[in-house]
């Protein structure tokens, strides 16, 4: 594609004149009246700007900034977001030596001017012109401007260290797993300002990654591993996870990967309903699952639902009958005779209920009919409900008098039984049903 | 007939109309342009909504309801009285009466509208809306993004040309739209956000420092004293900015209690809300691909960008002090009205043009058959921030030997396994028999201007394209349901127009009632007694002259109104 023609103008430098044509096309092309040509023409404007900015110094765009192109980052690692710089040297600042600190301040007001959180932004960019300009006076107003703020940054540096070493604390504490004991970290007064933030995330994440490490396999009753609850809470605060490469590259990869799996299998999920204000009472409607709809349906077949109704009834033989027979047997001195026609009723009476409640549930079958892949609906082919439930039941007993002749009728309704027309339902083959639609939908 | 524009927000509501190319704000029956988003139930079960209901919350907190945008999307219902609502029910009703708003302003029938919504909400919760507007008798005829809203607003009021942030908080979600507006273009680069973030929250974490420090569990504090709290730390939130140290009565449980609320206490609270409002800027950053130098301009957007907290965080982001040249309450409500005019083709914008962007990454699950155990994989089709409307095509293969189906999930988020993104739908596409590998599926994923999804499959062996996507979208109503949850709204009626003001008033009355005690509570009864006397009378001149007293009255009682 030539995204030239497509603007319909000749190949220039000039963002603006690209813009221009783009502007005029787009009025012909408005994206909700023509969405294809409008795909087209943005592609084409998209690729129009990059060939100009991918164009080497020869453009007459120069104004901007010394550095113009430094931004557009591979995509490889698109997370540094503030500079490494700080990091590297908070950790020897034991010995506080005066130029670090000088070195510091000059990273904190140049992100302070220049916006400090732009992800492509790197202050070691920023900090150079000033060093390039050699003027004396600007100079000495700087090295005041620092002494001043010296101060500042020693704050700054003995909050870090004195959160660390609660951290340490709280670490070796029992308390180590109780979130409200870790609010602390959110309440150190820098913590909003990027480059504290981003260190006191370093120092900790170090901490609890080792510790992690440490206690891996070792965990008892006094010294638990860390919960990844804590961990999750850690990720809110510093944003480990959105800059994951970072830390990769900065730690150990067994460190980093110590809490990145932990935190990946917490999925938190705010909970919607905080901050809801009044009401009465919040439920919970879980919606059912989407119901599958097909153009046709099969009924089940006599044989099949006779089967399915004695392999439900085996097995609700086998499981409640047996052991309320050898109950009886054992506990009441029954016979076995006795105990077993008991079991026998019982097995049908909770076949009675188990259909009732069963064919109504999500599964819409009792085990029997579930496995031959059939399904008891309303004639919408939807799940009945249970009071239409107990209505399916009470007509099957009703039915049942009917004995051999209800069975000699049965055989010739094509599977749509007596008591499924009196209780207006149907038994249906769900499975078959489905695959022949599958079928006649590929052919 | 007028397309108006709706700004449904989490805390209030506002819309507006285009007329000869100026937009006005619509003001309701209480003659105000905002709304608050509350709907109640009276006991003489009428329909109460915006202020009255607003002031209803602390003393009727079981039948009237608040904030419910946050459910909007999901499966909760909240009881009022004895029925239940969904959010999307309640929001139809807020949507009513501003449509009632509209018609009586503009005299003609209100049956097209422009809604607005958080740029991050995502497909369900987009759908909720619409349906919302639905069910209160709107055509849906566009759903826009709140921040590029309020971006039109802004570029059409101050005509200026370039690279916008647009930062938006308002009661409950944060959204940020990085947008760049030349020759009547505006495109929008790159939008990201936060669906739980707003000044509600801010709310509930000063709540829970307040309880955390008496050592009370909220379950301890009848719903009244609940309701009070939240308003004294709402009051306390609004005025934290100008009023450092307030006193504040609190009432917990059995227990009185004073708290002081100081700056330095909110700021401590808010710190975690502040940290979550940086990823997404730093986010729609990195998406828009633009060095923070090149941003011509920051712009709030939203009640809760007043916290001098979050202007100066953003100040010292930015290195420059954010602007809000127009009201940041009202501003997305103008925008969407814009909106609502370009959609009828207003003449006086037939030279603007909008693009829009998908906030999220759309996709579907696909097994990887080197480590299965881990679950599908998400495989993206429509990338986040790619411009709309959009139409992606992705070629996928068998897995398994001698499939006869392929199952297309419809995944939304940016997590590389799908468990950990929102679920959407699926369809399930008959293949031919075959080796695994053989047949193919061409998954197409079509995004619209609204923010809504279309997904076809076509099997590539066949030609065959299927496009019943079984949707699942917590709160989507089927169209019994839809019909009955319709009636069930026509049974519910508003009180009578011109009564507004008095009921508001009284309600307010009522409220401070409550919270009152001694002397002042038996005057504001008497107070009360006697408004209503005079409302018996029936005489228009003196109930208005007898509203204005006691308006003025209950203004010395609360001075700044919490609403």
């Amino acid at each position: 594609m030539n995204p030239w023609a497509v603007l319909d103008i000749d190949p220039c430098d000039d963002p603006r004149a690209i813009k221009r044509a783009y502007a005029k096309k787009l009025k012909q092309t408005r994206p909700d009246e023509k969405p294809q040509e409008f795909q087209q023409l943005h592609a084409a404007y998209k690729r129009a700007l990059s060939i100009v900015e991918s164009r080497p110094a020869a453009v007459p765009q120069p104004i901007e900034s010394p550095q113009p192109v430094d931004s557009p980052q591979p995509v490889d690692s698109p997370q540094p977001v503030k500079s490494l710089l700080p990091v590297e040297e908070l950790q020897p600042v034991e010995s506080a030596q005066p130029e670090m600190a000088v070195e510091l301040d000059g990273a904190v007001s140049a992100s302070m001017a220049g916006g400090g959180s732009g992800p492509e932004e790197s202050s070691n960019s920023e900090r150079q012109p000033p060093a390039v300009s050699e003027d004396h006076h600007r100079r000495l107003e700087e090295e005041r401007r620092c002494a001043e703020e010296e101060a500042e940054q020693q704050q700054r540096i003995d909050e870090y260290h004195r959160v660390l070493s609660r951290v340490d604390q709280l670490l070796e504490s029992d308390r180590i797993n109780r979130e409200e004991f870790w609010r602390f970290l959110a309440e150190t007064p820098y913590m909003l300002e990027e480059e504290f933030n981003w260190n006191l995330g370093l120092g900790v994440f170090e901490h609890l990654a080792r510790l992690k490490l440490e206690r891996q396999g070792r965990e008892n009753r006094r010294h638990p591993q860390i919960a990844n609850s804590i961990l999750t809470y850690c990720d809110l605060l510093f944003d480990w996870s959105g800059n994951r490469g970072h830390l990769y590259r900065q730690f150990d990869e067994k460190l980093a990967d110590a809490i990145f799996q932990s935190i990946q299998e917490e999925t938190p999920g705010p909970d919607p309903a905080r901050g809801l204000r009044g009401g009465r009472k919040l439920v919970r409607q879980k919606s059912q699952a989407p119901e599958e709809n097909l153009d046709f349906y099969y009924f089940g077949h006599l044989l099949a639902r006779a089967f399915a109704v004695l392999l439900d009834i085996f097995l609700i033989y086998v499981t409640l009958g047996l052991v309320s027979s050898a109950v009886m047997m054992k506990a009441l001195g029954k016979t076995e005779t006795d105990a077993s026609l008991i079991a026998f009723s019982i097995a049908v009476l909770g076949y009675l209920l188990l259909a009732w409640i069963a064919e109504c549930s999500p599964w819409q079958a009792t085990p029997g009919k579930y496995l031959l892949g059939y399904k008891v609906t309303n004639r919408q082919f939807k799940r009945i409900g249970y009071l239409h439930g107990l209505w399916r039941l009470v007509s099957f007993i009703l039915t049942l008098p009917l004995f051999k002749v209800g069975w000699l009728i049965n055989c010739f309704l094509g599977g749509n039984l007596i008591h499924d027309r009196l209780s207006r339902s149907y038994v249906i083959n769900f499975r078959k049903s489905r695959e022949e639609q599958l079928r006649k939908q590929n052919d | 007939m007028a397309v108006i524009g709706i700004d449904l927000g989490t805390t209030n509501s506002a819309c507006g109309v285009l007329a000869e190319g100026e937009v006005t704000l619509i003001p309701n029956r209480l003659g105000e342009v905002l709304t608050p988003s509350v709907v109640g139930l009276d006991d003489s079960g009428k329909l109460v909504v915006g202020r009255t209901a607003k002031e209803r919350l602390i003393n009727h907190s079981d039948s009237t309801v608040a904030a419910f945008k946050r459910l909007m999307g999901t499966d909760h219902k909240v009881k009022l009285g004895r029925q239940l609502f969904s959010a999307t029910e309640l929001s139809a009703l807020v949507l009513r009466s501003l449509k009632e708003d509209a018609e009586a302003y503009l005299g003609e029938e209100v049956t097209e509208a422009v809604i607005s919504v958080p740029a991050y909400f995502n497909d369900n919760q987009r759908h909720a809306t619409k349906l919302a507007g639905e069910l209160a008798g709107l055509k849906v005829e566009r759903l826009i993004n709140e921040p590029t809203a309020a971006a039109i607003a802004y570029g059409l009021h101050e005509k200026r040309e370039g690279n916008f942030l647009i930062l938006d908080m308002g009661g409950g979600t944060f959204d940020v739209s990085i947008l760049e507006f030349f020759d009547g273009v505006m495109e929008v680069h790159a939008s990201a956000g936060d669906n739980f973030l707003g000044g509600e929250d801010f709310v509930e974490a000063m709540i829970d420092s307040v309880l955390r420090e008496f050592e009370l569990d909220r379950n301890t504090l009848t719903p009244r004293q609940l309701q009070n709290l939240y308003m004294q730390m709402e009051t306390a939130k609004r005025r934290i900015s100008q009023q450092s140290g307030q006193c504040l009565e609190l009432e917990l449980g059995s227990r009185k209690a004073e708290w002081q609320v100081t700056a330095e206490w909110f700021e401590k609270v808010s710190t975690p809300l502040m940290l979550r409002t940086k990823r997404p800027i730093e986010r729609a950053m990195r998406d828009a691909d633009l060095p923070p130098q090149k941003l011509d301009e920051v712009v709030l957007v939203g009640g809760s960008t007043r916290l001098a907290l979050f202007r100066s965080m953003v100040g010292r982001m930015f290195g420059r002090l954010p602007s809000c040249h127009l009201d940041p309450d009202t501003v997305v409500a103008m925008g969407a009205a814009i909106q609502a005019g370009l959609k009828s083709r207003n003449a006086a914008l037939d030279d603007i043009v909008l693009t829009d962007v998908c906030p999220y990454t759309l996709g579907t699950g696909i097994i990887n058959q080197d480590s299965p155990e881990q679950g599908e994989y998400f495989l993206p089709i429509i990338e986040r921030n790619t411009v709309v409307p959009i139409s992606v095509v992705r070629r996928v293969w068998t897995a398994h030997e001698n499939q006869t189906e392929v199952r297309v999930d419809v995944f939304q988020g940016e997590n590389r396994l799908v468990k950990k993104n929102v679920y959407l739908g699926e369809m399930s596409v008959p293949v031919p028999k075959g080796p695994k590998g053989e047949e193919a599926v061409d998954i197409r994923y079509s995004y619209d201007m609204n923010g809504l999804l279309e997904v076809d499959v076509t099997v590539v062996s066949s030609g065959k394209t299927f496009n019943k996507l079984i949707e699942f979208t917590p709160g989507a109503l089927s169209e019994e349901e839809k019909a009955s949850s319709l009636e069930k709204l026509a049974r519910l009626k508003f009180h009578p127009r011109e009564d507004e003001q008095n009921r508001a008033l009284i309600a307010r009355g009522e409220r401070l009632y409550e919270s009152s005690l001694g002397e002042q509570r038996d005057y504001i009864a008497q107070l009360l007694g006697n408004f209503d006397r005079i409302l018996e009378g029936q005489n228009p001149a003196e109930i208005k002259k007898a509203r204005a007293s006691l308006q003025e009255i209950l203004d010395r009682f609360d001075g700044e109104d919490w609403i």
